[in-house]
């Protein structure tokens, strides 16, 4: 059963059904405009706008801290108190999860893109799970307020580097296996600097620290890996390169496999950096933008289409394949009318990526789209907000939407900047929106907000009872407030106030959206939306957002749900012949089985935090719109095996995918689909437009 | 453990009128007012004993809303019996229930044992159909009738219990070929005879050697 798998249950008083929320009609209605929104003038202050809002009880780690001011008095000497390592730091602030640590940070650590421009940022090394990364971000050229929202700098008051978009020159958290070799410099004039050669050849601009700390930076470094001088250039450190490859951490053989071990053949060229281009210059580089992210991203791009020209013949040799008998077992299992087929063996182990059938020759190679980290290796920390201003211009309009949407891919975001940052990816907020744009937008939505919720509000007694649709609608979206993540600490208890502003979001929906109305699922949509909001406009317009995307899951003529299911046959069809003949003679090509991850995006199937983390993925759409699709294929996938062993028939299919709720690893699912989306390709993409979905 | 038979039940009925609640009542013996609403269907079993066999309850709990009928349809495949709920406070959940049976009249296999289940019959003081009116209903369309209380539990047994009999009985009065599973009934290992009994997590194969 559902409610026992999911932890606790709340129990309320009585298993009491009122028609309204509360027993009384007119005391509902009057507390309902008792916490109404936020009215629009106070939108416009960004500080205040959270107003009510309570700290996200959730928040695993709270981010690390924005910067202050630009702070470039340089008070402390060379090996300063500027640096920290985790012992005696000045950051302890700085929480962590449990496998995250920030280990080193330095302030003001500067790239000079030209000899008079100076950006200043942060330097800083975070461990996690036993990878090192290394993370330059510069400070926010604005004023970055806790839940994410920014304010450029006023326009009479000059950034340091007026001319560049000092975007472009954000490290985002790199693996140090990708860094090849260090370089110091200490110039007669000017500050100490460090120069980063990465693995692809690729130079980074030197960073300078203005006030020393360089010697600081190595010992912080040395900590973690291995750093070896070299011979020829005592200024020079390899990273993790000694002379005996034995000694080469795991990690790093993992990494730089991906990176400089498989190259495309032939495309070596493209792999090292074109002659001359060097970061830093006044050269051609920083005036075309480029941008670190892009750079790296062009590689794996072709590390991936190499991959994916290798799948396309693997795949075609196995469609050429005949659809072979299905294991012994399992047909023998056919003629038996005895068995009952659900019962799977619970030995069952969890499938390797042996268990990856036709394609299992081809998974690992398909690990550098760097979505996913190479075999196992943890992807970098959660965007932090800290990066997140990283990615905005001095006005706030986001810059590198690639970048960005392949980060939260990758890795997700920190409680506290998703309530901004979901606003991007949902579209609420277009990405190159200026951030006083997107105050203004702010305002009229939360004026409009209220006008379309006075609609439903206005409604008298009288008139109620003559407008029994209305009525109807309303007693449905009641019901179901009042059972949808009761488990979660803010939506518990009786009369808690979050179930009644999720009731007003799906009401005022309902109306917004009329010809659409009120649909089951919907409430399992907008509640963590307004989880992460705690506002009930921006809960209420990032539900717009999002049904605007999902609205054909809840047509009543259940055609957009049909081309989900059917998108989804076709790309078992084309990743996994052997497991749709065998559906097929199972007569369950229907698909229905997978009905409920389809229509609610995974959200029955995984716990409440781990359903934010995988629904900021899909929203990011970084490797395609239909990455949920991918997710359902690989689930089936990776338990082939076991469901054409035990032969399941529809009902134990169905039984089956119900029972995987709660019993599914996340990373390890997401990881598997975005290899089937990389192994699949173009043809992934056509089999799911031909099944009737937007591309 | 080993069974004589196994029977595929259906629960159908608006939404909201408690069907989630007595599945959870006659499989975990508990009253569960705060769970999350059913998103297409939902699974539970139960064993239990008629006439000394042991028949084991697969019992499928639908989501009621409209636009999930198609769906809900094709988990009618192959059901044997069916809880066919209405809620005794809310009239319209009483009034739906005559397509509700053309639905599954429809699409259940016709031998299909349909028990009619007025439920909540704890809140006597909000009560909005009558207990005569749903005997009248059963009557006029060929079901067993029941009142319920998936709260206390009231009648919630016997719903399930008194069912798996019906079906018992037109199995011993050969109204159905067992071997045929679009009924919905499977025969066990502990129905004598093969003196061969099957453990879950058992393979596959090995079970499958003992077939006829
Ligand atoms: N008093 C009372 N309340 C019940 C009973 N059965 C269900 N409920 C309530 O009705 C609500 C809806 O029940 P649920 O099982 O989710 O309905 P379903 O949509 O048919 O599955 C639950 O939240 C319970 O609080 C009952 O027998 N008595
Ligand atoms: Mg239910």
């Amino acid at each position: 059963m559902k409610g026992a798998q999911r932890g606790p249950i709340l129990r309320t008083q009585e298993g009491q059904e009122a028609a309204c929320l509360c027993n009384d009609e007119e005391s509902c209605e009057a507390s309902d405009s008792s916490y109404s929104y936020v009215q629009p003038d106070a939108a416009a202050s960004n500080s205040s706008h959270a107003a009510g809002a309570v700290p996200q009880a959730q928040a695993r780690w709270p981010g690390v801290p924005p910067p202050r001011d630009i702070d470039v008095t340089d008070s402390d000497d060379e090996d300063g108190a500027g640096a920290a390592c985790p012992s005696d730091d000045g950051f302890s602030d700085i929480g962590q999860p449990g496998d995250t640590e920030v280990v080193y940070v330095r302030e003001a650590v500067a790239v000079w893109p030209t000899r008079s421009e100076r950006i200043v940022g942060r330097l800083s090394l975070i461990r996690q799970h036993r990878v090192l990364f290394l993370s330059w971000l510069p400070y926010a050229p604005g004023a970055l307020a806790p839940d994410g929202v920014f304010t450029p700098t006023p326009a009479d008051t000059p950034p340091v580097s007026p001319a560049r978009d000092r975007t472009a020159y954000a490290i985002h958290p790199l693996p140090l296996s990708e860094v090849r070799a260090l370089r110091r410099h200490t110039p007669a004039l000017g500050g100490q600097h460090v120069v980063l050669v990465l693995a692809s050849g690729l130079t980074l601009p030197p960073l300078t620290f203005s006030s020393g700390g360089v010697k600081v930076f190595f010992a912080a470094l040395k900590q973690h890996v291995l750093l070896a001088r070299s011979a020829g250039e005592p200024d020079t450190y390899l990273v993790n390169d000694t002379a005996d490859p034995l000694q080469r951490s795991l990690t790093s053989l993992e990494l730089s496999d991906v990176l400089i071990g498989a190259p495309p053949p032939g495309a070596s060229a493209t792999f090292a950096p074109p002659a001359g281009l060097m970061w830093g210059g006044e050269g051609e580089a920083g005036s075309r933008g480029w941008q670190l992210a892009d750079l790296l991203g062009d590689s794996v791009a072709r590390v991936r289409s190499f991959a994916r020209e290798t799948t396309s013949s693997l795949l075609a040799a196995s469609a050429l394949l005949p659809p072979q008998e299905t294991c012994g077992a399992g047909s023998a299992a056919l003629r038996n009318g005895h068995a009952e087929a659900a019962e799977l063996p619970t030995t069952t182990a969890p499938a390797g990526p042996g268990e990856l059938g036709a394609f299992e020759l081809v998974a690992p190679a398909a690990a550098p789209g760097g979505g996913d980290g190479p075999r196992g290796a943890p992807p970098p920390p959660p965007l932090s907000l800290e990066e997140w201003g990283s990615f905005l211009t001095s006005e706030g309009r986001v810059r590198g939407e690639r970048a960005l949407r392949q980060r939260v891919h990758e890795s997700g975001v920190e409680p506290a900047a998703r309530r901004e940052v979901w606003k991007f990816l949902l579209g609420f907020y277009p990405m190159d929106s200026s951030a006083t744009e997107r105050a203004a937008l702010l305002a009229s939505k939360r004026a409009e907000y209220g006008r379309l919720k006075e609609q439903w509000r206005s409604i008298s007694k009288a008139q109620a009872a003559r407008f029994s649709k209305w009525r109807d609608r309303r007693s449905r979206v009641d019901r179901d407030v009042r059972r949808t993540d009761r488990a979660q600490p803010y939506f518990a208890g009786e009369g808690n106030r979050n179930v009644r502003t999720l009731r007003s979001v799906l009401l005022t929906y309902s109306l917004y959206n009329f010809d659409l109305s009120y649909c089951q699922g919907m409430s399992d949509l907008a509640a963590p939306l307004l989880f992460v909001m705690r506002d009930e406009a921006e809960a209420f317009w990032c539900f717009a957002a999002l049904m605007d995307r999902l609205e054909a899951n809840f047509h009543t003529d259940c055609t957009g749900m049909q081309a989900q299911l059917a998108g989804l046959a076709a790309l078992v069809r084309l990743l996994d012949p052997q497991l749709t003949a065998f559906l097929a003679r199972r007569e369950a090509t229907t698909f229905y089985f997978c009905y409920r991850w389809l229509l609610i995006h995974f959200k029955r199937e995984f716990a409440f935090d781990e359903v934010l983390r995988l629904w900021e993925a899909l929203w990011a759409a970084a490797l395609t719109p239909h990455l949920h699709i991918y997710m359902a294929a690989a689930v089936l996938v990776t338990h082939r095996r076991a469901i054409m062993a035990a032969d399941l028939d529809f009902d134990g299919l169905l039984r089956f995918c119900i029972e995987r709720a709660g019993h599914m690893d996340l990373a390890h699912i997401m990881r598997t689909a975005a290899q089937l989306c990389r192994l699949a390709g173009r043809a992934g993409e056509d089999a799911l437009a031909a099944s009737g979905l937007p591309p | 453990m080993s069974y004589a038979y196994l029977f595929k039940y259906i629960i159908i009925g608006d939404t909201g009128v408690g069907k989630s609640c007595l599945l959870l009542q006659f499989t975990d013996k508990r009253f569960q007012p705060v769970h999350d609403l059913t998103i297409g269907v939902e699974f539970g079993a139960r064993m239990i004993n008629i006439d000394g066999k042991q028949i084991k309850l697969q019992i499928w709990d639908t989501a009621g809303q409209e636009s999930f009928r198609s769906i809900t349809r094709s988990y009618y495949r192959g059901a044997a019996g069916a809880l066919l709920v209405y809620d005794i406070t809310r009239r319209e959940t009483f009034n739906h229930l005559a397509s509700w049976l053309e639905d599954a009249r429809q699409h259940a296999n016709p031998n299909m044992t349909i028990m009619l289940i007025g439920n909540k019959s704890d809140l006597t003081h909000r009560r909005a159909v009558t207990t005569e009116e749903g005997e009248q209903f059963a009557k006029e369309h060929g079901l067993v009738f029941l009142e319920t209380s998936a709260k206390t539990a009231h009648n919630v047994e016997e719903a399930f219990i008194n069912t798996a009999r019906k079906i018992y009985e037109k199995i011993e009065q050969g109204v159905f070929d067992v071997s045929n599973e679009s009924y919905g009934i499977k025969v066990g290992y502990g129905a004598g005879g093969a003196g061969q009994t099957v453990r879950p997590g058992e393979l596959p194969a090995a079970k499958s050697s003992s077939c006829c």
